[in-house]
């Protein structure tokens, strides 16, 4: 492209967007740049805005291209390229026909939709096609670039797992990433998709995650491992409770309080705070918080069935998630569908016949000297995770 | 012309009321806040329940707190970059000359001598402004974050920092 010619997609980011150079001898690998082409399907910005919150690194510096060792990032987004309209679908157009002088990374937020059942219309365009004037939606979009993308990446709940579009009663079939582009789908270079979850996901996950995976394109590591919901392992291995600061309000007697409701605990756990079940890093306490609307105003809910652990008031059964990695989240326990079913209380006495559930869990493993009740189903989630580091109960 | 059609409210039809918090506040991300609020206020009008003195105040300063980091992220990084030298320099050149003539008002005070020097702050990626509103938006949502949570500890971390 003809780096003088203002209105050229590419040529006009280069001449307009004058940023200081990056220095060659830093760089370590065969990529100088690489284009992030930053997609969205039904998608709200938050995920967006929570990775400009990134600080290792730091948005500006990769897009700079100062970060040693990672190549400079063009980035082309929907809502903060300079471009706009069919110069910046130019771009996107570029990198089907594979004229992007670099490869490119498309990162997705929001979920993907089923442009089938949206009839005559569609339910997110983005762009038309210059010849026939036709609006291309954004999955079509997705179609036509996850083959030749260098990686994929699912960032947020509604492209990891579906989301709230995904909720019961939404027309529009909203679906993951994952669902859309298939288990096997692997990328031009070999790479899954990945998953960073998170509503709204924290920025230094992606940050840290796309900047490994550009580490791996460079050949300067290995591939990152990856869980089996394709999230980074060394992100999502623990569970929030880890490092939740009311740990240590969680003794037994309070656990009581906690299990029947009661307490600021037990109001932050109807409310939906579920933290023993939360995969994910908690590494900035000013930034993250552990209840409502941490690092932000939304919740931070990390592991699949965001609408089940969201709607703490109300979910009816098929509303959970439509993501085939709902069962990994476990199921309802019997004693809690009351909360999730209608609002009716199940005639049974709570409290001291309650069995490790929900929040605690770890801490009834742990504190009580007395074996927990048996007879009741557990969550799988607390079981291979939460419960890991603990003793084994019998 | 709307290009995007997510069904929330098509999601909310049926539900209990009260998720109109949760789910209403994903309609937008960098404002989802407000979204919850009124949600709020609207549940207190439908249940006919007045808001308690420090459920108020409470409400105002979650508010405040978003504001916070919601107005550096809108005029710094989604709006200001249309107001820059870099790009009004592509769409309309004589406005740029305009501006360099142009003394900017209240220059003690921000330090900018022409309103192309406030231009330039605001360019995208190098510009100071546009810098230090990614700076902002960091801290206001570390206030946030603080405000809306309920962790002693982050709050007491937090009045360390303040």
């Amino acid at each position: 492209m003809d780096g003088r010619d203002p209105f050229a997609a590419v040529g006009m980011r280069s001449k307009v967007v004058e940023l200081p150079q990056a220095n060659n001898a830093m760089r370590l690998g065969p990529l100088e740049k690489i284009y992030l082409i930053w997609m969205v399907g039904g998608s709200c910005d938050g995920c967006t805005i929570a990775v400009t919150g990134a600080t290792n690194p730091r948005v500006e510096h990769l897009l700079a291209g100062i970060v040693p060792g990672l190549p400079k990032l063009e980035l082309i987004h929907t809502v903060t390229s300079v471009e706009s309209g069919p110069e910046w679908v130019h771009n996107l157009f570029m990198a089907e026909r594979g004229e992007l002088d670099a490869p490119f990374v498309v990162t997705w937020e929001g979920s993907m939709f089923d442009e089938t059942r949206s009839g005559d219309g569609y339910f997110m365009g983005l762009g038309e096609d210059p010849e026939t004037g036709r609006t291309i939606t954004s999955a079509e979009w997705m179609r036509r670039l996850a083959p030749k993308a260098a990686a994929v990446i699912a960032i947020g709940t509604c492209a990891t797992w579906g989301g709230i579009p995904a909720a019961e009663g939404n027309p529009t079939g909203s679906m993951a990433v994952m669902d859309y582009l298939g288990k096997d789908y692997r990328s031009a270079f070999g790479v899954p998709v990945v998953n960073v979850p998170g509503c709204s996901p924290i920025g230094d996950n992606y940050m840290e995650t796309a900047a490994a995976v550009l580490l791996f394109l460079q050949g300067l590591a290995p591939l990152p491992e990856f869980d089996e919901l394709g999230r980074p392992a060394w992100l999502f291995g623990e569970t929030v409770h880890r490092h939740c600061p009311k740990r240590r309000l969680l003794r037994r007697r309070r656990l009581r309080r906690v299990l029947r409701g009661q307490g600021v605990l037990g109001r932050a756990r109807l409310l939906g705070a579920r933290g023993p079940v939360q995969h994910r890093r908690a590494r900035h306490p000013q930034r993250d918080g552990w209840l409502h609307a941490d690092g932000g105003h939304l919740h931070r809910v990390h592991d699949a069935g965001l609408p089940r652990q969201v709607l703490a008031y109300s979910a009816p059964p098929g509303s959970f998630i439509s993501s085939r990695h709902t069962s990994r989240n476990g199921r309802v326990h019997p004693q809690d569908a009351h909360r999730h079913n209608g609002g009716q209380e199940p005639e049974r006495p709570l409290g001291r016949q309650r069995g490790p559930i929900g929040l605690g869990a770890q801490h009834a493993a742990e504190g009580c000297s007395e074996a927990p009740p048996q007879g009741l189903p557990r969550l799988p989630a607390l079981q291979d995770r939460a419960l890991s580091s603990c003793s084994p109960v019998a | 012309m709307a290009m995007l059609f997510r069904g929330y409210e098509i999601i909310l039809q049926g539900r209990d009321p009260r998720d109109a918090i949760d789910i209403s506040s994903r309609a937008c991300g960098v404002c989802g806040g407000v979204h919850s609020s009124v949600s709020s206020q609207a549940l207190d009008m439908a249940f006919g329940v007045q808001t308690p003195p420090m459920g108020v105040t409470v409400r105002n300063l979650g508010a405040g707190a978003e504001m916070l980091y919601d107005h550096p992220i809108h005029l710094g990084l989604l709006a200001g970059p249309d107001y820059s030298t870099a790009l009004v320099s592509v769409t309309n050149p004589e406005i740029v000359r305009k501006a360099e003539n142009t003394s900017a008002p209240h220059a003690h005070v921000h330090g900018y001598k022409t309103i192309k020097d406030i231009m330039d702050a605001m360019d995208p990626l190098t510009g100071a402004i546009y810098l230090e509103a990614i700076e902002f938006t960091r801290l206001g949502r570390a206030r946030c974050a603080t405000t809306c949570s309920a962790s002693t500890r982050t709050r007491r971390r937090w009045c360390r920092v303040a």
